[in-house]
Parts: structure tokens; sequence; C-alpha cells
């Protein structure tokens, strides 16, 4: 009803009122790039947050999970290993998986040719291996080689909202 | 996993491999070990193949999971015609032949290394036609049989090295095991062989390079397999039976690959796959030498040259892969490769004649499960020989044959 109204009734208007109107969105369009650049300055995450992987070194996340308890999310790669990529390249499809590991995990990359300490203390012998801790950097689970998304889903939700306290994984994975 | 259910599937696949028979279709190669790489047309040389990598390019073994075992097989349903120069067309009968495969493979923990071992049917061919016209022309109302049954089995150890993060190598040795039995009009003026074996060794390198994020490139080069078959016998129509029968001049051939890969979206890889086989060099004259005859009468040995004198073969594989969902997968290719056979010297004993292939194929992945489907039409193609009209060294002048193929894929892999 309002859009039939609207359109006679903008048809019916004199051109040079007609005009006008176009004249006052103009002045808007440069007053909403101006509002969508401040955001993104200020915060420029919003210009990724949901297609871009927060991660974060190891120490950090302990750190920043003590003020903000969360589960850790430990991704063990090397630069060779092509399931580690792809791996990565999955996740990074999925904008739900980004999204929730990013505001309910900390996630972190460690490159064990490069890290061989946090290879020895969690002794890693195969990548990828995905390992959840607390967010005291207690052990959770970890889990050898990719992992298919279905099941990575369940994984995130098994650990983020707190299954694994009470139930083995596998049982919640035939739920 | 339950326990016994892949024992139950390796024992199932060796009974498989019982016969050793397949009828390849690039020569006596198949276009595709495995239904992933059948999928796809056989454009396998640059895409990441996990454990079907120990028969195709070594170098990609090391894309493959922690631990994957995988077990497959491959049916194949050749069409085949003949019709003797002069003569009235008789059909193929009917044939499946089971060309199996099986594999292990895994990385060794973290570090550049990966090992697999399968077996595998290379390939090879078969034809069996029943009471085929023996040369019309010059003996009309004659009728005989003409079967043939090649096969070619290998077992491969394989192993692929990341030198880079972006390069990795591989080689796979190969040993191979092949079998052939013929009969050539048995019971009205020729013979029947059969039980010629052979042990054979040879060996593939491959490497692959990743270029960056979407292209990758891929080669490998296989050696030739000399082939050398004894132990069988040989009965002449007439009844003389010869036992220490031998081939000598039949190889498999040296091969090599190139390949492209092209992620053009996250969901969409393309591949491109260049190959030439060496069968000029390979099949010639394949002569069989029978000595011992049972009747001190008979001549002390026989020599039956064929002469084949098959041409290289240019192989051109395109293939496409899209992701549907994060469980499933779909396939399509297409493969052309000039058939080896001349047609001075077509036989439809051995006709390895289709070129054209079309392929679709599908993965379903199920927790640490994959079950993989491809099938592949070859479409018909059609030779006549215009050799030499001399039926005592070509006896199938004017023979004209049709040969097509249907071939359906299954493999089920299981990751741990």
């Amino acid at each position: 009803m309002n859009d039939r109204y609207s359109d006679k009734s903008a048809a019916k208007l004199p051109r040079r009122l007609r005009a006008d109107r176009t004249g006052k969105c103009m002045c808007f369009l440069p007053a909403c790039i101006a509002l969508v650049a401040c955001l993104c300055l200020v915060c420029p995450a919003c210009l990724h947050a949901s297609d871009t992987l927060n991660f974060l070194d190891y120490q950090t996340a302990l750190q920043k999970g003590k003020t903000a308890p969360r589960p850790l999310l430990v991704i063990f790669t090397t630069p060779w290993c092509y399931q580690c990529t792809e791996l990565k390249r999955k996740i990074s499809q999925n904008k739900d998986i980004i999204s929730t590991l990013n505001e309910r995990f900390l996630l972190v990359d460690v490159d064990i040719s490069q890290n061989k300490k946090l290879k020895d203390d969690f002794r890693i012998y195969f990548t990828p291996t995905s390992l959840f801790l607390d967010s005291h950097g207690k052990p959770i689970m970890d889990v050898k080689g990719f992992i298919p998304m279905n099941r990575f889903r369940k994984l995130l939700r098994y650990v983020s909202e707190g299954f694994y306290k009470t139930t083995e994984f596998a049982a919640f994975e035939k739920r | 996993m339950k326990k016994g259910v892949f024992p139950g599937l390796i024992v199932v696949t060796l009974l498989l491999c019982a016969p050793l028979n397949g009828w390849a279709t690039n020569g006596m190669n198949m276009i595709g070990t495995g239904a992933v790489s059948s999928g796809m047309g056989g454009a396998d040389v640059a895409v990441p193949a996990g454990c079907t990598a120990i028969a195709g390019n070594p170098a990609q073994l090391a894309t493959t999971c922690n631990r994957v075992l995988s077990v497959g097989s491959a049916l194949m349903f050749p069409g085949m015609e003949d019709t003797p120069g002069g003569g009235t067309r008789t059909d193929n009968e009917f044939q499946m032949f089971p060309v199996p495969f099986i594999g292990y493979a895994q990385r060794i923990g973290t570090s550049r290394w990966s090992v697999g071992v399968g077996a595998f049917a290379q390939g090879g061919m078969g034809v069996n036609f029943k009471n085929v016209q023996v040369m019309p022309t010059m003996m009309p109302g004659l009728r005989d049989d003409l079967m043939s049954e090649v096969g070619f089995v290998r077992l491969s150890p394989t192993v692929a090295y990341n030198v880079t993060d972006k390069l990795t190598m591989g080689a796979s040795l190969f040993a191979g095991y092949a079998t052939l039995k013929y009969d050539f009009f048995p019971n009205t003026i020729g013979h029947r062989v059969k039980d010629l074996t052979s042990f054979t060794f040879s060996g593939r390198f491959g490497l692959n390079y990743q270029i960056n994020d979407k292209w990758s490139v891929g080669a490998t080069y296989t050696s030739d397999s000399a082939i050398d078959f004894d132990g069988g016998k040989l009965t002449t129509a007439t009844g003389v039976k010869y036992n220490d029968v031998k081939m000598d001049g039949f190889t498999w051939p040296q091969q090599v690959e190139t390949g492209v890969a092209y992620r053009a979206t996250p969901k969409l890889l393309l591949a491109l796959d260049l190959s030439w086989i060496n069968w000029s060099s390979a099949i010639k004259t394949v002569t069989v030498t029978a000595t011992n005859p049972d009747n001190s009468a008979a001549p002390a040995s026989l020599t039956v040259p064929f002469v084949m004198k098959w041409k290289d073969q240019i192989v051109v594989a395109v293939g496409a892969e899209y992701e549907l969902t994060d469980s499933f997968k779909v396939r399509a290719g297409y493969n052309y490769g000039n058939s080896p056979v001349s047609s001075a010297n077509l036989s439809p004993l051995f006709p390895a004649l289709v070129e054209h292939h079309a392929t679709a194929g599908f993965t379903y992945t199920w927790t640490n499960w994959d079950f993989d489907f491809a099938y592949e039409h070859a479409f018909t193609n059609t030779k006549t020989n215009d050799g030499d009209p001399n039926p005592m060294t070509n006896p199938f002048y004017g023979s004209k044959v049709s040969h097509t193929m249907d071939t359906f894929n299954f493999m089920v892999s299981y990751r741990f």
C-alpha cells in the first residue's frame, strides 16, 4: 500500500522537487562513507570479523585466558604438512567455525619446526595436532590429523560448552 | 573400527587379485588407479592423492593423512566386435574384469617422510570371441575361437619426502607379476597357449611443486618393465603339446607424465595431465617359442611371431573436482589417448583401440571413512586391418574390430 502511494506521489512531483530529494540523499552518502571509515579505524576487526581467524601466540593466549576464561585451541603444524594446510583452508572456508573460534576460543598456531619447546612440552609427534586446553593451560583433549568440518564443529561445541567435563567425546559425537 | 572389518576387506581384495586380468584403456594401462583418479579422467599427477599415490605420482604420498588404508576395485566391462575381411560380425562374449587395489600409507610422525605400500593391477587386456570365421575368403565355413588374457599386477613400496615446504619428491619400486594366455584358432589352424608368467621389476620417480595456494605442478617418470614370459604350455590344433613355452619381446613401457592443478575457487579444483607412453619400444614383434613337444614326430621347436609394432601414445587428461558440501565431492573428467595399435597390424586378439573416455565420480566422507565411486565410459573406436594382404603373414587382413568399455570404480578408505 505504502509502496504504491509513494511511487505515485513521486511520479506526480515536479522535476525540480525530485532533484532536490536526490540531492539530499546524495548528501547522506559521504556521511555514511565517513561513518564506516571511522568504524573501521576504531575497530579494524569489524572489516574481517567473520572471515579471519585471530591467532595469538601461546603465552599471550594463556595470559588472556586468565582474564577472560576461554579454552585454548592450539594447532601444531609444520610448513610442509599438506594436511595442516588443508585443515586451515577448510576452516577458513566456514564462517560459522571462524566466528566460533574467534568468540569462544583463544586460538594458537604453533609451527613445531620453529617452536621445539612446545613440541616437547606437549609431546607432539604428529601434525596437524589440534590440542584443546582449558583456560589454565590444562589439556582437555587432542585430535591428530585432518578433521572433517562436521566433526570439527562438534569438537568446538563439545569443548566450548563444557561437555568434556561429563561426557566422552565418542559418546557426545553419537548424539 | 570394528575388529575384523579390514582383514575381511583385505582377504576379499586379494581374492579379487587372483585373476590378475584387466582391460585397460590407455593402451594396456589403466587411465587412473582408484576412484578418485578415475573420476578426474586420470588427471592426477599434480592432485593430492593420499594412498593411491602408490599407483600414481609417488610424491603425492606426502599429502596422505596420518595413516590410511584403502581398498577398492574397478569392474571393467569391455565390448568388442570382430568382422573378418569378407566375413560376418562376431560379438565378444560377456566379460567382467575386476581390477583391484589395496594400499596403506602413513606419514612418519612430524618428519618430512611418508611411506606406503600397495598392490594394484597396472592393466592388461583380454578378448573372448567364440566361433569366429577363420579367414573366410580362403576357408569359407571354417570357424574357431579367439581368446586372450593379459594381466599385470604390481606390488609397490613407496616413499615421499618433503624437500622444502613446496617441493616434494617420491619414488616407488614396482615388483610386477604378469600372466598371459591366448587361443589363436586352437581347433583349426592355430594353437592354444596357457600358463605364461613372469616376474619383473621397475620403478617410478615423481615430484610435485606447490607454486602457490592455487597452482601446483607435478611430473613422473616410470621405467619400462621387460616381461619375459616363460613356463607356459602350447597345444597345436593337431594335438601336439609343447611343454616349454616362452614369449619374448613383451615389455611394459616407460612413461613420462606431467600435470598441473589449479584451485580455481576454494571449492573447485581443476587438473590437466599430459603423458607420453613409449609403446613403440615396448611392443614390436612378440615371439612365442615352444620346445619340448610330447610327440617325437613333431618339430622340435615352434616359433610364432606376432608382428604388432605399436605406436607411442600421447595421453591428455583433464579433470575437475567440486566440493558440494564438507562431506561430498563430485568429479568429472575426460581422457584422450591415441590408440597405439597400427591398422596394418591390427589383431582382434590385442585390440587396444579406445581413445576417448568420459568419467564422473564422487567421494562421500563419513567420520574417518571415505567412500569413492567413479564411472568411466570409453567411446567406441573401430579400425580395419589394412596391412599386408598375404594371409600367411597377416591372417587378420581386412578384419574390422570395434572396441568400447564401461568401468565402475569403487574404493573405501579408512583414516586413523
